[in-house]
């Protein structure tokens, strides 16, 4: 697990980068924490599908790694599919423990802003 | 390749020198019980005890009469303010003064006492850690049994003026004990100049094992703390229970290490703080919480802000160090220490403690200080800065 943890932990493939990609026309949703954390997701959608997906993150390992993870497997997904983040498998696949399971929270939070975002854009 | 070990203010390595004597002890005819009077091995197990109990006074410039054996300093502390709540203040109504930025094993212990009546009155230290002498003399009033604040702070180095905070205890005629694990053998220590009381007193910080401890009970005060557990007659009734010899030669050995070495661990823990800070100037918004002059140089508590401490030191993978105190490092909770100095919630949460020792390298500093820039780098990235 630690190595998966680490992988995705690591991973940068997949943030926003301002200097980069301020051109592409993303939605975003942003939450955060009291403590400072936050999950900041930037999707470009197709119809309904996610054809790219970025974000920026501070929190901790956990929050990091379920965020790379998650904006990993959420592209060319719908965004309904996207929804369902307990399909993802993300507690299970990198071992969350139990005190560190409200970071899904905040990334359920962060696409629901998203979501909201993309509706009032409709 | 094994971790670089900076996380000295947790706990040290032991010095080969008290494994080796441990090892004799364990070995040797001296695992009798030291309490066995009527035969040789519990005799030389007595005798040993009572060398090692001179080289921890020794260290401190005390009597050895005046050194309790206890299981380590959380011992130490509980002993020295439920021993004196029992002997001394049961029956008395008044307030005890203490601060926030103290070890649980001095805070959890208070809060008992004021469950039973006592008035507990918590210093807030100043913006850089010290606790405020001219706050401290203004809170000692005629109802106060007792003081209780820490020589150097566990999480930011903070080291308090002892000689000062005695004297203002002595005028007052307050019992005065000091929680000095973290600085015992790593800077000076004369009780004949403290004016101290109690002092708790900690093995594994200097390179000596876990498990033991003692309590400096001051010459004048000697007697008048009651016991905590109830057992034997050992220790003069202070402390009951069967002395484990093994650990007392570690602790003793420790302790006449850190004689001997003190200076030279001094100088040298001011050469891997200054090497460290040196090779971290490029992270540009890096704080230390600590004022330079106030703080013992081998613990850095350094605030990355905004970023989350956690992250840090798993970017770190091969380097040991800690968000702030081991005792509290299960806790989800924010540091009391850091939030009692002013810290805001987002302060505390980027905090890392890097505490260094006898036996941490240059090199082992340069590659850590090297691996801290490189994370920060990526979290700030990640984080979108």
């Amino acid at each position: 697990m630690e190595n998966l943890l680490r992988q995705y932990f690591s991973d940068s493939k997949s943030v926003y980068i301002a200097a980069n990609h301020a051109d592409i026309n993303f939605h975003i949703g942003v939450a955060t924490q009291v403590n400072g954390s936050f999950v900041k997701l930037y999707l470009k959608l197709e119809e309904d599908q996610i054809i790219e997906a970025k974000y920026n993150v501070s929190g901790c390992p956990f929050m990091i790694a379920i965020t790379a993870f998650y904006v990993e497997k959420i592209k060319n997904k719908t965004l309904l599919e996207a929804a369902e983040i307990q399909d993802f498998n993300i507690e299970k696949t990198l071992e969350l423990p139990i005190n560190k399971k409200d970071r899904l929270f905040l990334l359920e939070d962060a696409l629901k802003n998203c979501i909201k975002q993309i509706n009032r854009g409709k | 390749m094994k971790s670089i070990y900076l996380d000295y203010a947790s706990s040290t390595p032991l010095a080969n020198e008290v494994v080796d004597e441990m090892v004799s002890a364990i070995s040797n005819n001296d695992f009798g019980n030291p309490s066995s009077a009527d035969h040789e091995y519990g005799k030389n197990a007595h005798q040993l005890i009572e060398d090692c109990r001179k080289n921890v006074a020794n260290l401190i410039h005390a009597d050895q009469r005046e050194i309790i054996w206890t299981s380590g300093a959380t011992e130490a502390n509980n002993l020295a303010i439920f021993g004196s709540y029992e002997f001394n203040l049961k029956n008395k109504s008044g307030n005890i003064i203490t601060s926030m930025t103290e070890h649980k094993s001095v805070i959890e212990p208070f809060k008992k006492l004021e469950k039973k009546g006592l008035r507990v009155l918590l210093l807030s230290p100043k913006r850089n850690g010290e606790i405020d002498l001219n706050k401290l003399e203004k809170t000692i009033n005629e109802d106060t049994l007792m003081v209780s604040l820490m020589h150097i702070n566990n999480e930011t180095g903070v080291l308090n003026d002892i000689e000062s905070i005695g004297k203002i205890c002595k005028k007052k005629n307050v019992i005065f004990h000091v929680d000095a694990a973290q600085s015992i053998g790593k800077v000076s220590i004369d009780v004949n100049n403290l004016k101290v009381d109690l002092m708790s007193l900690a093995s594994h910080k200097i390179y000596g094992p876990k498990g033991i401890g003692a309590l400096y009970i001051n010459g004048e005060t000697l007697g008048r703390i009651a016991p905590i557990l109830q057992g034997g007659g050992q220790e003069r009734g202070i402390r009951p229970g069967t002395l484990p010899t093994h650990q007392i030669v570690g602790m003793a050995a420790a302790f006449r290490l850190a004689k001997k070495h003190m200076n030279n661990d001094l100088h040298h823990i001011r050469k891997c703080r200054a090497l460290f800070l040196k090779s971290i100037a490029s992270i540009e918004d890096a704080i230390i919480n600590t004022d330079e002059v106030s703080t013992f140089p081998g613990i850095i508590s350094l605030c990355l802000p905004d970023l989350d401490a956690e992250s840090i030191i798993f970017g770190m993978k091969k380097i040991a160090l800690s968000k702030g105190s081991a005792c509290t490092s299960d806790s989800d909770e924010p540091s009391h220490v850091l939030k009692s100095m002013g810290l805001s919630q987002e302060e505390i949460r980027g905090t890392l403690r890097i505490s260094f020792g006898r036996y941490t390298t240059m090199n082992e500093v340069s590659i850590a200080a090297e691996s801290l820039t490189k994370i920060v780098t990526h979290l700030k990235m990640i984080k979108g800065r």
